[in-house]
């Protein structure tokens, strides 16, 4: 399900950071990577920048995975995006390189404008939290029972159609998992009966999807709060190592304004964190893309 | 000893204490309240007009938007009182003896002592007064007293939770509600309506003094002031015992029926067309300047005239609100809320401008077109303003007879409500406390009153009311924001799942 990859580059990005990612991409099950630099000057040299993408790209058939490259101009989001369609590529992952609230706020976000552009899955693997943890597999997180080597996923479900778009996802062979956390965090209900009914009917919902896993250890964790600001919170308390997020079609009526969850998570996870479209909108882009090209 | 819950001892050793330093120590308490009520006035003024205009706000789209049609009650209840009876007592507890007070003393007292930017006696700051007293005890008021009401009666009577400001916050802090936040958020609603109350009593009590000093020739002296505070205690603790049903409902619609004789004879007997004129000409310039006012903190003129009423007035009800709040919610049961919030919002904002209309603008005319200065007599002393007036009408005498009957009734249905209503608040939200606590609270009140009279701490006391205003703002907008959330679960899950 994650065979293909498309890896932007800054360009800025350190050789350690690369490796870590192209391991953790095989991890993923990813054979094949396209690199894509997208110059926002269009008066940068193009042998230059070809040169170093080239010089990056061998870092990553160092780990056998098979490399291509590609170089644009233009907005990074949206020629990331429609690269990313054009080749039919599975999945788009990210290095992370960490930038304060002023630093989104004044120059943006790439990562967050692809989340909320893409219609293919996107990977944003984050740097270590303690030393050896620099990549999926190794490292525990904070949280409980997490061992040194076992990839800990936490699924953060609203039970809603992003279910169907996720789970495939989370059956191995596709992600190696050792241990799955089904992670649900709801708005409290207004009264006592109401949470207790909530909270039953949550935890049915959390069974239900923990018998459709066949991942060697399933937990689930039932939470009340509001998810923008408790997924993150749990998935570290949980020793989390990749937080799995489903991203709606159609998000809340304020989500423009005030930015959607799945974008919050991006910055707010000490773990990696893989955002899951629904396939409706790919299947729309797919469409498109093929009237385009007819 | 079932009954003796931690709001209710804690709040009851509060009450005492700075009741007994009021009685013991009046300078101390005087001087310690005028430093903080100083210090939040000055420092938080702008928050609490943000306040007011963000309440003003929540209520229309309370009104207009998709929570409207969720009803204060099961989905087949039907309201509890008719609507006359409804509206007498939302207007008997939410302004009542205040706006007799003021109804009179308020625009005169701008009129005379507008604004620096002002000239003071000009038709300009005539206009200006009138607008003010409108926007004063128009919307905003009772928008504040909707946002406490709307909450306590869906979390009671939707939800089915206990009648306490508490049980609005289980959806932000859930089981925290029964805990030390919980406790603490009730505790602070019973003294801010203890002081409030007490505080209102106290100049109910001299204005009444000063209309049968006026009618009968009863001297007005301390004496007199306690004789009528201990009458008006021993009727509205009988009416208390009554219960909601009988005497508060009885009281509330003799009250209006009385309050509307009163507006009608001085509307008739008075300049007519000038009220009539002014009703509107203030209407159109409080509608269309509404914005404006509600944001008006003038940085540049100097802050000193909108911190001592504006601002003291948003504070003043805010330490009203959880009293009035309760109150309302309990007898709102059934209507939806687009109902309630339009017929709360609306219906006593505009009784107040009529009646600002016909007694301020009666006392406007006499001093604007008449040549008699009385604005001096009234800014002097507030209490006496309205017997002042209608010393000039024909029929003066059942007049001011009808003006201190109309004053004892709402006296004792503001006493009889805030008894019942703090018994409730410190019998875990019981909609039918002991008698016991009912009658205690009631004493307590009224010697509270009469103690701080005597001592000269009223005041003092009164500034307690606005400085326990201060954490209840905050209180409400975490309430706002609290329903929200609880009204768009059940439109969003509860709703679609049936």
């Amino acid at each position: 399900m994650l065979k293909t990859a498309l890896v932007p580059l800054s360009l800025r990005e350190s050789r350690a950071a690369l490796s870590a990612l192209a391991r953790e991409l095989k991890i993923m099950g990813t054979r094949e990577l396209t690199l894509l630099h997208i110059a926002s000057s269009p008066a940068s040299s193009t042998e230059a920048l070809s040169s170093k993408i080239q010089d990056r790209a061998a870092i990553f058939e160092e780990e056998g995975l098979i490399v291509e490259t590609v170089l644009r101009k233009g907005s990074p989001a949206l020629e990331l995006t429609r690269t990313a369609r054009d080749l039919g590529t599975d999945y788009i992952a990210f290095s992370w390189k960490r930038k304060s609230w002023l630093q989104r706020t004044l120059i943006g976000s790439t990562t967050q404008d692809s989340i909320r552009l893409s219609d293919r899955p996107v990977y944003i693997r984050k740097g270590a939290v303690r030393g050896p943890a620099a990549s999926l597999r190794g490292g525990a997180g904070s949280g409980q029972a997490a061992h040194e080597d076992s990839l800990v996923v936490v699924y953060a479900t609203d039970f809603g159609a992003t279910d169907a778009a996720v789970m495939p996802f989370l059956h191995r062979p596709n992600i190696p998992i050792d241990r799955l956390v089904l992670l649900h965090v709801g708005p409290r209900a207004p009264d006592p009966m109401a949470e207790s009914r909530r909270l039953a009917a949550a935890e049915a919902n959390l069974k239900r999807l923990a018998s459709e896993c066949n991942v060697p250890a399933v937990a689930t964790r039932n939470v009340a709060g509001a998810p923008k600001q408790k997924i993150a919170r749990e998935a570290a308390r949980l020793g989390a190592r990749l937080v799995v997020l489903g991203k709606r079609d159609a998000p809340g009526r304020f989500a423009g304004v005030l930015g959607s969850t799945a974008g919050a998570l991006a910055f707010q996870s000490r773990a990696s964190v893989l955002i899951v479209p629904p396939p409706s909108s790919r299947r729309a882009a797919d469409e498109k893309s093929q009237e385009q090209h007819s | 000893m079932k009954h003796l819950n931690p709001v209710f001892i804690i709040s009851l050793s509060i009450v005492l204490a700075l009741v007994a330093l009021g009685a013991l120590a009046p300078d101390l308490l005087d001087s310690s309240s005028a430093l903080v009520h100083g210090f939040i006035l000055e420092r938080f003024g702008f928050a609490y007009l943000l306040a007011g205009i963000a309440f003003l706000g929540f209520c229309l789209v309370m009104a207009i938007g998709p929570y409207g049609k969720l009803k204060l009650g099961a989905d087949e209840e039907k309201p509890q009182y008719g609507y006359f009876g409804w509206f007498s007592m939302l207007f008997a507890a939410g302004m009542g003896i205040g706006l007799i007070f003021w109804g009179v003393a308020e625009p005169l007292s701008h009129y005379i002592a507008p604004p620096a930017y002002l000239e003071s006696g000009t038709p300009e700051s005539a206009a200006f007064a009138m607008r003010y007293s409108f926007f004063h005890w128009g919307l905003h008021p009772w928008a504040i007293y909707i946002v406490m009401s709307l909450s306590l009666a869906y979390f009671s009577f939707r939800r089915g939770m206990p009648p306490l400001i508490s049980s609005c916050f289980y959806p932000l802090i859930g089981d925290h509600i029964y805990g030390f936040v919980g406790k603490s958020i009730d505790i602070l609603a019973v003294f801010a309506t203890v002081f409030g109350v007490a505080t209102s009593l106290g100049l109910g009590a001299l204005q009444i003094g000063g209309g049968l000093s006026q009618v009968f020739g009863i001297p007005s002296g301390m004496t007199t002031t306690l004789i009528i505070i201990v009458v008006v205690t021993i009727l509205y603790l009988i009416s208390s015992m009554t219960g909601l049903d009988k005497g508060i409902q009885i009281l509330s619609r003799t009250n209006v029926f009385i309050a509307l004789i009163l507006l009608a004879a001085v509307a008739i007997l008075g300049p007519t067309n000038f009220i009539l004129d002014v009703f509107t000409d203030t209407l159109g310039a409080y509608l269309s300047q509404l914005l404006p006012m509600s944001l008006t903190t003038a940085p540049f003129e100097g802050f000193d005239w909108i911190n001592s009423w504006t601002v003291f007035y948003w504070a003043w009800w805010i330490s009203w609100s959880p009293f009035v709040g309760l109150f309302v919610a309990g007898i709102s049961r059934g209507r939806t809320v687009r109902e309630f919030v339009l017929g709360a919002l609306l219906v006593p904002a505009l009784l107040a401008f009529v009646w600002f209309s016909v007694f301020g603008g009666a006392a406007l005319h006499m001093e604007l077109r008449q040549g008699v200065d009385i604005a001096s007599g009234a800014v002097a002393d507030s209490s006496g303003a309205l017997f002042v007036v209608l010393g000039a009408f024909p029929l003066s005498g059942v007049l001011s007879i009808l003006a201190v009957l109309l004053l004892s009734v709402f006296f004792i249905t503001s006493a009889d409500s805030a008894t019942f209503v703090l018994a409730m608040m410190t019998s875990r939200g019981s909609f039918s406390p002991p008698a016991a606590k009912r009658i205690g609270w009631g004493v307590v009140q009224s010697s509270a009153a009469a103690v701080l009279l005597l001592s000269g701490g009223l005041e003092a006391l009164q500034r307690m009311a606005i400085v326990a205003a201060l954490p209840f703002m905050f209180v409400m907008l975490f309430m706002m924001r609290s329903l929200l959330r609880a009204m768009s679960y059940e439109l969003r899950y509860e709703r679609n799942s049936n």
